[in-house]
């Protein structure tokens, strides 16, 4: 659904669309460096800065590599159950219940769509089917529904909507999400299901891709960092120390403990690397709560921010259509044709576009 | 008289009794998090098991790629058995030498053969395996069997080949119904075995599927609470068998094994005092 800014239901924070445009700066980033990551096997080295690459992509062993990317997507999903509880709230205390529920299962619905769409897509990207049977046949549920970037977050919503439905206090639904996490930390160690799935699929392990639990416990959190900060907005000062500050500095340090004992990990979304994820969301809030404090702004990261959901699908395409264009002997033979066409044509095109719709306050929502 | 100060000044905090509930509340806080980190050991520790567990099966699979990579290179026959006597494992030889073994990184399902690599990647030894994986971990048929009895007859047949100097190239022979599925011979284990079994008459028992039931490549049996090992059928997806248990790991198959390896491997006592 396309809205108009005079249509949005509830009070948009310029510092939370600041904060949200920085992940999705990363978002683009990441599809970019994750275009041309290369092959380790084959020798073919990974292009663009390292620190915004995948570490897995560098070296895929135990311990991991962990990169500020690995963190972009649990901080993705920390902003989704932030701002889920914002647009949740505002109409079980404005409109009704039945408002809030209709509002989630939307939301959740229209994720869903958006992921089974970007499968059939990528699907008939390889040719087409020789009828509907063998589409089905080929297509990924899994992926659709379980795995694949859309369905984590739409699974972080619904977990979201559910838990502020049924768990009205942040507190203890912080600690819930922290429970949730206890739990995928002694599944991860236990090593009930599969860690890599390739493989683990050879060997006959058992297959349940549980990081969408992990995930799903930091929109949990996220939540409760929502209503901490946006139900007191007379309060902000102290719930920023009373709250906000003590734990997300307290998700740091339990994080690092957990690095010792069970190290970050990208695909398994590991305990420590949530709440290194976690702790640096909630320092992220605080910095762009300064930040509008002091009625400072980057304009670039406004509009990305309100326009989350088309950065993520233009991203997508992106990796789809436009790197295939672009020939290899091109981008590795010369840094400056890959930092043109890789490094900051795609960034250039979507902040351009994003800057437009935030100009006419047009905002593609679900 | 008291100064202004002295009257403003509150009492010392540490006189103030403090409340029974927080204090509750922090030994019971204390309490279950020393509970979950026993907890959290015991998991570590299973994980770890099935972990090991995990990396031997991925090592027998990996080995059992490169068995394929050799059947493109030999017409689809499986590698023949290492030639030295007793040595129950492929020949090294026949498997191309270019090719060194990975642990499988960035593979596609489709493609497994990517796991195969020339040369070290981004000059770090880290990525391959720099030596052969140790052989003595694992044991090869280089000939189709399906049962215990036909393994032991195999047995017999590979004891007799070793002292009659007959190449492990073809197949061997086997006593009148002795052989691969009560065939007269053992068949050398090929890409198209079941076709070969078909043209030469020879039934396959029914519900059988081949791929899954010739064991091409195993490893000893280990563990000590889940004592057992991965096997490697001709369709390349390990299988983990319990031991004692169904074929290839029954007791007696893996015993006979042993004997015949103590048998015809020259003892080191032996291999020294040759010239």
């Amino acid at each position: 659904m396309i809205q108009t800014r005079s249509q949005f239901s509830h009070e948009r924070y310029l510092w939370l669309d600041q904060a949200r445009g920085v992940v999705a700066l990363l978002f683009i980033v990441s599809a970019i460096t994750w275009s041309h990551r290369g092959d380790l096997l084959l020798e073919k080295p990974t292009l663009g800065p390292t620190w915004l690459d995948h570490g897995y992509n560098y070296y895929n062993g135990s311990p991991p590599i962990i990169t500020i990317i690995d963190v972009g997507q649990p901080i993705f999903l920390f902003l989704v159950g932030f701002s889920g509880y914002i647009a949740f709230s505002s109409r079980l205390r404005n409109k009704s219940r039945w408002a809030a529920c209709r509002y989630a299962v939307r939301r959740v619905l229209a994720l869903y769509l958006l992921s089974i769409a970007g499968q059939l897509i990528a699907d008939l990207g390889g040719g087409a089917p020789a009828d509907w049977r063998s589409l089905l046949e080929q297509f990924n549920w899994k992926a659709v529904f379980l795995t694949d970037v859309l369905a984590v977050i739409a699974l972080g919503a619904a977990s979201t909507y559910l838990s502020v439905l049924l768990i009205s206090s942040a507190d203890w639904r912080a600690w819930f999400a922290l429970a949730l996490l206890v739990v995928h930390a002694f599944l991860q160690a236990m090593l009930v299901a599969e860690h890599q799935p390739f493989i683990d699929s050879v060997l006959g392990w058992p297959q349940w891709s549980f990081r969408v639990l992990s995930l799903s416990a930091l929109s949990i959190l996220g939540s409760s960092f929502g209503q901490w900060i946006h139900d007191a907005p007379g309060e902000m000062r102290s719930r920023l120390q009373k709250r906000v500050m003590p734990v997300a500095c307290g998700c740091l340090v339990l994080g690092y403990c957990m690095e010792w004992v069970q190290p970050s990990e990208h695909h398994g979304a590991t305990m420590a690397l949530m709440l290194l994820a976690a702790g640096l969301s909630g320092l992220l809030l605080v910095v762009a709560i300064a930040m509008g404090e002091m009625e400072l702004e980057v304009p670039l990261l406004t509009g990305l921010g309100r326009n989350l959901l088309l950065v993520f699908i233009l991203a997508g395409v992106l990796g789809d259509f436009y790197f295939r264009l672009i020939p290899d002997w091109l981008v590795y033979d010369s840094p400056w044709a890959a930092l043109g066409l890789l490094g900051l044509a795609p960034i250039c095109a979507i902040v351009a576009l994003t800057r437009l719709l935030e100009k006419y306050g047009i905002a593609l929502r679900v | 008289m008291q100064s202004d100060h002295e009257q403003t000044t509150p009492a010392p905090a540490a006189v103030l009794p403090r409340p029974r509930g927080r204090v509750t509340k922090r030994v019971l806080g204390c309490l279950v998090i020393g509970v979950l980190l026993v907890l959290f050991h015991f998991a570590l520790q299973h994980g770890q098991a099935l972990s090991e567990k995990r990396e031997r099966g991925s090592d027998a699979y990996v080995l059992s790629i490169l068995l394929v990579q050799s059947l493109k290179n030999n017409g689809g026959a499986y590698p023949p058995w290492d030639p030295r006597p007793g040595h129950l494992f492929f020949d090294r030889a026949a498997v191309n030498p270019t090719f060194r073994l990975a642990h499988p990184l960035n593979r596609l399902p489709g493609t497994p053969d990517t796991a195969l690599v020339v040369g070290q990647i981004n000059n770090q030894m880290g990525f391959i395996l720099d030596s052969f994986p140790d052989e003595t971990k694992y044991i090869y048929l280089s000939h189709a069997v399906t049962n215990e009895q036909e393994g032991l007859a195999l047995l017999d047949a590979y004891r007799t080949a070793v002292e009659t100097n007959r190449s492990f190239q073809d197949s061997l022979p086997a006593e009148a119904g002795g052989g691969t599925c009560g065939a007269d011979q053992f068949y050398r284990l090929r890409n198209d075995l079941q076709q070969n079994l078909t043209q030469d008459g020879v039934t396959i028992p029914e519900g059988m599927d081949l791929s899954q039931s010739v064991p091409v490549l195993f490893e000893r049996p280990h563990g000590e609470k889940d004592k057992g090992a991965w096997v490697v059928p001709m369709n390349r997806r390990p299988v983990w068998v319990p031991y004692p248990g169904p074929f290839p790991m029954t007791e007696r198959f893996i015993k006979a094994i042993e004997a015949l390896e103590t048998e015809l491997q020259p003892s080191e006592q032996n291999v020294t005092a040759a010239p």
